[in-house]
């Protein structure tokens, strides 16, 4: 799991604000020059930020950095609209691979592991000041008279692993910081075909038999031009559609980024699990170097 | 043996985003503070432009067009639809209506809905090209061009209001004008394939056959579907710049293709017994 900060007090918090929303955008380009900064803007501040998926999932108000799960709540919710939603992510899904399906299916409101985010102060703007579903302007309200913009810092994208995790040789379980981590992107059971699904049952036996553990994924935070690039591999290898055209998506329009936040699962792992093998990027050298 | 796999069966819990490392969050006072840097058109273009969207659109479409008929809604319907077009001003269902009463040629009556839809949201130029199509299907072609002029000025990026622009102008006699606005259209969609037809046909008109010629190969290799309505022309253009073998060729493909030539042939017989008396 990755350690866990409480949010650092902005020069705005929430009881002494930016009298409006353009104070506080002058503020926040001038802290910005470098475009170190990614965005998301809100007309209200809820308790709890995550992705849609989840967002029925969660008990309502819930509060702290570990939100439960409740998997019973999904079930019931997945009426026919939300199966057919579910249906079209997984076609972009297997079409533009596992990482690029998933941000595609955000932006056209199917439904999403991410949050989507944005590097444009005034697009985040006008998500703050402008309501859902006609994006109206939004003056405030006695129970509402307070927008919020989020800023996420760039440092530490890590865009890598979102996809090819096409067989069972792929790692899914990685070392980073010291910790077992989920990659973001893993293989859930129910999506294993038979035969895959079999092969891996076959090969954790082969290792010690199973063993369940409590894995998190890692997090990913991409902006929207290593998701241009993403992507543009992804329209490239299936011809889904022509890269020349980009420009007139919203996807480009709103200079998408995404954050996709750790999620928490219980997992089946070989007992025998190999770390050093396992482990990605610096971490990875390093305990092999020391093994020699 | 691979190392890292593991299967994972049960999702338990997920981080909070508030919570995520180094995340801030500003605060501000609503007010009639404004933001009009960007617009709700601009950051949500429509699926005549957005090609992810569009195909996106013909994919769920077709798989599941059973539940749209049962629950009497479209795909970006805000309440049951499967894509979010992204916003909704409300002029949503008068525009529906207008769509279904044109593809029923009852054009008075979608023009009806068409201009109750624009009542409500005079911008979207999406509305505008389909009154557009619908007075030109009326005739009404000083209307027609009205609006896809429009809708052009409303959104630049509109190949669709070009091509109508084009159309409308072909229909008027307006030769060159509508070959600007047939190249209008091609400059921003170069794959719409039935601009690059449409464009033929008027370059064809204008005695440019060779462009005319080049325009329906880009036709084709645009969207095959146009090929035998391109083939036809072919055999037409042909048969215009004298080469009366080719075109033979070209409606030799035709019955190949199982499309009755009859009507066809009578016609280019009569263009060549006319170039013959000069």
């Amino acid at each position: 799991m990755i350690e866990i900060t409480l949010p650092p007090p902005s020069r705005f918090p929430a009881n002494a604000p930016a009298r409006s929303i353009h104070e506080l955008l002058d503020d926040l380009r001038a802290d910005d020059r470098s475009s170190s900064y990614l965005y998301r803007g809100q007309t209200k501040h809820y308790d709890n930020f995550v992705p849609s998926v989840y967002r029925e999932l969660v008990k309502p108000g819930a509060t702290g950095p570990i939100l439960n799960i409740n998997t019973a709540a999904f079930h019931r919710s997945l009426d026919e609209r939300r199966r057919l939603r579910f249906a079209a992510m997984n076609r972009l899904i297997r079409q533009l691979g596992k990482g690029v399906g998933n941000i595609v299916a955000q932006q056209y409101g199917l439904t999403s592991e991410a949050i989507d985010v944005t590097s444009d102060i005034d697009i985040a703007a006008f998500f703050a000041t402008r309501t859902y579903p006609t994006y109206d302007h939004f003056a405030g309200a006695a129970d509402s008279p307070i927008g919020v913009i989020y800023r996420f810092p760039r440092a530490g994208v890590q865009p890598k692993h979102l996809d090819g995790l096409d067989n069972i040789t792929d790692a899914m379980v990685v070392q980073s910081r010291g910790v077992q981590a989920l990659v973001p992107f893993y293989r859930k059971r129910s999506d294993l075909p038979k035969k895959v699904e079999t092969q891996t049952d076959a090969a954790i036996d082969a290792n010690g038999g199973p063993i369940t553990a409590q894995l998190a994924t890692l997090p990913v935070v991409i902006d929207h031009v290593q998701f241009e690039a993403l992507l543009a591999e992804a329209l490239d290898r299936t011809g889904y559609a022509t890269r020349r055209r980009y420009g007139l998506t919203r996807l480009a329009r709103q200079k998408g980024g995404f954050i996709r936040p750790p999620v928490q699962w219980l997992c089946t792992i070989a007992k025998n699990f190999d770390h050093r093998r396992a482990a990605l990027g610096r971490e990875d050298h390093g305990s092999r170097r020391r093994h020699r | 043996m691979a190392p890292g796999v593991a299967i994972a069966e049960k999702l338990l819990a997920v981080e909070n985003t508030l919570y995520y490392p180094g995340m801030q969050a500003f605060f501000f006072r609503h007010s009639a503070a404004t933001i009009e840097s960007v617009t709700r058109r601009f950051l949500w273009p429509s699926s005549q432009e957005d090609e992810i969207y569009r195909r996106l659109l013909l994919d769920v479409g077709t798989r599941a067009w059973e539940y749209f008929e049962r629950e009497d809604c479209t795909i970006e319907d805000y309440d049951e639809g499967v894509i979010d077009r992204g916003f909704y001003t409300g002029a949503e269902p008068a525009a529906r209506a207008g769509f279904i009463l044109y593809n029923q040629q009852a054009c008075a009556a979608a023009i009806g809905k068409y201009t109750e839809a624009l009542a409500i949201d005079p911008e979207d130029d999406t509305i505008l090209t389909g009154r557009g199509a619908a007075y030109a299907s009326a005739g009404d072609y000083s209307a027609a061009a009205a609006d896809y002029e429009r809708a052009a000025h409303l959104n630049s990026d509109s190949a669709v209001a070009y091509s109508g622009l084009g159309t409308v102008r072909q229909h008027a006699g307006d030769l060159p004008g509508a070959i600007d606005a047939f190249t209008a259209a091609i400059n921003r969609d170069p794959d719409y394939g039935t601009v690059w037809l449409n464009r033929s046909r008027a370059l064809a008109e204008l005695g440019r056959f060779a462009d005319a010629a080049s325009d329906l190969d880009e036709a084709v290799r645009c969207d095959f579907t146009l090929k035998r309505t391109v083939g036809i022309d072919r055999a037409l253009l042909l048969t215009a710049m004298g080469h009366d073998d080719a075109a033979e060729v070209q409606l030799r493909q035709l019955d190949a293709w199982d499309i009755d030539t009859e009507r066809l042939r009578a016609h280019i017989a009569g263009m060549r017994a006319k170039r013959i008396s000069g």
